[in-house]
């Protein structure tokens, strides 16, 4: 049974059908990737799936349940949104970003534990841990951003674009830490991105989005062959 | 008789200052509070230049209107650099100043006690019924600047006041020095509240400060508002709504010692009201 | 020095109504201009239960301040919030809380009066104290007491406890606080309630020194965003400063200038402040744009 899986798919904003009833699912402990030229739909896809946006039709069923997203329920019950762009509280300490990140706990200690948990995994925040997060760089937002999305012990995290504005190596570096938590917690994770390069190295499997609907799926070698991603992203199908 | 010519005087002159204050806030997006302060400034004007240097009625109401336009000018420079919200504040700020300006320069203006005996110009004082004779050139004001400003926004020079109104910086941007258009704007709708300050107070025949109050300025902008924001007719529509409101509100019965509050809470109603349901007002095209 | 220690003090009223205005507009992003008045409401209450009930100046101010939260909190049920989901955009939210500011003020006439009322910490006369050659009144020393003790509490509040984490984060990145399924909706009200109940304390405070006429609703709600614009708005560390410049600035034009320029001093300073650093004196962000 898969962690998340929904059928029948459709987003529209008002008039304007964005996501036309697709079917996707996630494996517990994968790394999935969300393709697509620009348009496709993929962060409307990841969005509406967590709750940000409302979807028109479909039936989502995470951990065998149906549900109805929202951002509230879905944090509750196990998964993470790291959204595009400017992810942290810059007027807050690092310390504090984290916190904001297990702001549903309410039990302290369990807290305080996976605070501790959490910010061992990432030696820059370890070191930084007090001061204000306006200085970071970029890089080290992202970083933070996802060790934030760890806090609940999420069963799925759900990345849009994490890359975006950073340089090569230091997205190198965010996709490793990405690679690192997969393997070290057995977090599925959702990837929407651009930037595929380094990434069909460390995902499992992918979904080619055009459009709004899927025109690829299944393991990843065999996306990266396909002909569609390329076409897709030489502009003859967008 | 003369009741209704009252109302009618009034009314025209409001309509001549809503007019200069939808020019600024309709037509370019500039909600001001100032132009209250404009129209005291169009008033105390007259009456010092008339009573105090004995100079003739046109040239007092000229002179007053250029000092107003200059004033406005040098405001205008650090006004106009300020978004939306921070606009308004500011100039609510300047209606306050000057409040304070009229009521404490005693020189010029007598202070508190204010100025009195105020005439009417001199060549309606021949007529039979000098009021009439004053409405009637009102009037003739009023439909000038009408016509002006209907030809001032139809060319293309309109085109681009409404175009900094949308977007400053993409009117910028395609080289039109979009300050210097607003800066105009402002300084012309500055003048039409000159007008019909002067006029108020050769209507009245006695000013004094509490006239001019930041009041003024609110009720300039919910008549302009109500009428409908770049909207030449809703301008006069609004001053003549609120014009005859205070009317109705006497007509209810209400005693006197209230009636001045409820006018204010009526105001405060209509503009809720207003920008609930209908930021544009009755026959406006633009909603701020 | 006389003059400096005045400021502060008349200062520190102005810092506490402006964290309170300025807490909310980082919140919900639009200037409440209704602010001011709530809290005047709350001093007329004040007043009711001293001259009618005897009661106690610090429990009237409490419950006066109940007043305010409640105005406050049906303000934002009532008016804003309906006008939020009905996207209607910041300025016209502000016009209308404008219109609300009218409605209340002239409602307190009506029901109140227009003359000045006098507010007295108790009925015997206090002594006040001389120090280092300046002179403070028993009042003036009140106000500064409580502004410091609401000071600390609202830092306590802020710093120490998860809500007052979500009150910051909303102010620094709503969107985010969304992301985290964290329900907005419910830190909003605190807010409100926070908002409104540091404008009728400060209000009353202050209320020592000027007494209270409806028209101070629009006097108070302005010192307040004059204090936030020149700390920077959103944080509260500046709009305390903020606050404390501006009482300076005014007693210090007061003597200069004389009584009647106190009003221009402070628009003034505003001025001079939006146009050379308008995201606040004391803001690392820009918060206020220009063009």
């Amino acid at each position: 049974m898969s962690l998340l899986a929904v059928t029948n798919w459709s987003v529209s904003y008002g008039v304007n059908k964005i996501i036309h009833n697709i079917d996707f699912h996630i494996e517990e402990g994968e790394i999935l990737l969300l393709m697509g030229p620009n348009g496709a739909g993929k962060s409307t896809v990841l969005k509406s799936v967590f709750g940000l946006t409302p979807h028109g039709s479909g039936e989502m069923i995470y951990n065998g349940q149906s549900l109805k997203p929202s951002p509230d329920l879905m944090v509750k019950t196990g998964v993470s949104f790291v959204p595009q762009g400017n992810t942290i509280f810059s007027n807050m300490t690092i310390e504090e970003n984290l916190r904001m990140g297990a702001y549903h706990e309410v039990n302290p200690v369990t807290v305080e534990e996976r605070l501790e948990e959490v910010i061992s995994f990432f030696p820059v925040l370890k070191r930084k841990r007090s001061e204000s997060a306006f200085a970071m760089s970029g890089g080290e937002r992202q970083i933070l951003a996802l060790a934030r999305a760890l806090m609940t012990s999420p069963k799925l995290l759900m990345l849009d674009e994490p890359s975006i504005g950073l340089a090569p190596k230091i997205v190198q570096e965010v996709f490793e830490k990405i690679q690192m938590i997969n393997e070290e917690f057995g977090t599925a994770v959702v990837i929407v991105e651009h930037n595929l390069k380094s990434l069909l190295k460390i995902a499992h499997r992918g979904y080619i989005l055009v459009q709004g609907k899927i025109a690829v799926e299944g393991p990843v070698e065999k996306v990266a062959q396909s002909d569609v991603l390329e076409k897709a992203f030489f502009g003859e199908l967008a | 008789m003369d009741y209704l010519l009252h109302i009618s005087i009034l009314a025209a002159i409001y309509s001549l200052a809503v007019l200069g204050q939808n020019y600024a806030s309709g037509f370019t997006g500039l909600v001001s509070l100032n132009h209250g302060a404009f129209m005291g400034m169009g008033a105390y004007g007259l009456a010092y230049f008339m009573k105090t240097q004995g100079l003739s009625y046109p040239v007092s109401f000229f002179l007053a209107a250029l000092i107003t336009a200059i004033v406005a000018w040098i405001v205008s420079f650090p006004l106009l650099k300020l978004k939306d919200d921070a606009f308004v504040l500011v100039s609510f700020g300047f209606s306050f100043i000057g409040y304070n300006v009229f009521l404490n320069w005693q020189s010029v203006t007598n202070g508190a006690i204010g100025l009195k005996g105020i005439a009417l110009p001199e060549f309606v004082k021949t007529w039979e019924n000098p009021k009439l004779g004053f409405f009637i050139f009102i009037l003739a004001v009023l439909l000038v600047s009408l016509w002006s400003l209907k030809k001032i926004l139809d060319s293309s020079y309109g085109v681009i006041i409404r175009a900094t109104r949308e977007n400053q910086r993409v009117t910028q941007v395609s080289g039109h020095d979009a300050d210097g258009y607003r800066r105009s704007v402002f300084v012309l709708s500055s003048v039409f509240a000159s007008f019909a300050g002067s006029f108020l107070a050769s209507h009245i025949s006695a000013i004094d400060p509490l006239l001019f109050q930041y009041h003024l300025s609110v009720l300039l902008l919910v008549m302009a508002i109500l009428g409908g924001l770049a909207s030449l007719r809703g301008s006069v529509l609004g001053a003549v709504l609120l014009i005859l409101l205070p009317e109705a509100l006497r007509f209810l019965g209400l005693p006197s010692s209230v009636l001045a509050q409820c006018q204010q809470i009526s105001y405060g109603m209509i503009l809720i009201l207003l920008m609930y349901w209908r930021p544009k007002g009755l026959l406006g095209e633009y909603s701020i | 020095m006389q003059i400096l220690l005045n400021g502060l003090i008349v200062g520190s009223a102005y810092a506490l109504m402006g964290v309170g205005f300025s807490l909310i507009y980082s919140t919900v992003r639009y200037f409440n201009l209704a602010y001011g008045v709530i809290a005047v409401w709350g001093v007329y209450v004040l007043l009711f239960l001293m001259e009618r009930f005897a009661v106690p100046f610090p429990i009237a101010v409490f419950l006066g301040a109940l007043v305010s939260i409640v105005f406050g909190l049906g303000s934002y049920v009532l008016l804003f919030r309906p006008m939020y989901r009905r996207k209607s955009s910041p300025l016209v939210i502000m016009v209308a809380s404008f219109g609300l500011l009218i409605i209340l003020q002239n409602f307190a006439s009506l029901v109140w009066g227009d003359t000045t009322k006098s507010v007295s910490l108790s009925d015997q006369i206090l002594k006040g104290y001389e120090f280092f050659g300046m002179f403070i009144t028993a009042n003036q020393l009140a106000i500064a007491v409580t502004a410091v003790l609401m000071v600390v509490l609202l830092e306590l509040f802020l710093q120490k406890t998860k809500i007052g984490m979500a009150i910051r984060a909303i102010g620094d990145n709503q969107e985010l606080t969304k992301v985290l399924g964290i329900k907005t909706e419910t830190i909003i009200l605190w807010v409100y309630v926070l908002g409104s109940f540091l404008s009728a304390v400060s209000a009353s405070m202050y209320a020592l020194e000027i007494g209270v006429k409806p028209t101070y609703g629009v006097f108070f709600v302005i010192k307040a965003f004059i204090a936030a614009i020149i700390g920077g708005l959103g944080s509260v560390r500046g709009t305390l400063l903020g606050g404390l410049i501006l009482g300076i600035a005014e007693n210090f034009g007061v003597y200069v200038f004389g009584g009647q320029w106190q009003d221009t001093v402070a628009f003034v300073l505003l001025a001079v402040v939006l146009l050379w650093k308008p995201e606040g004196v004391f803001s690392k962000r820009r918060l206020v744009s220009i063009e």
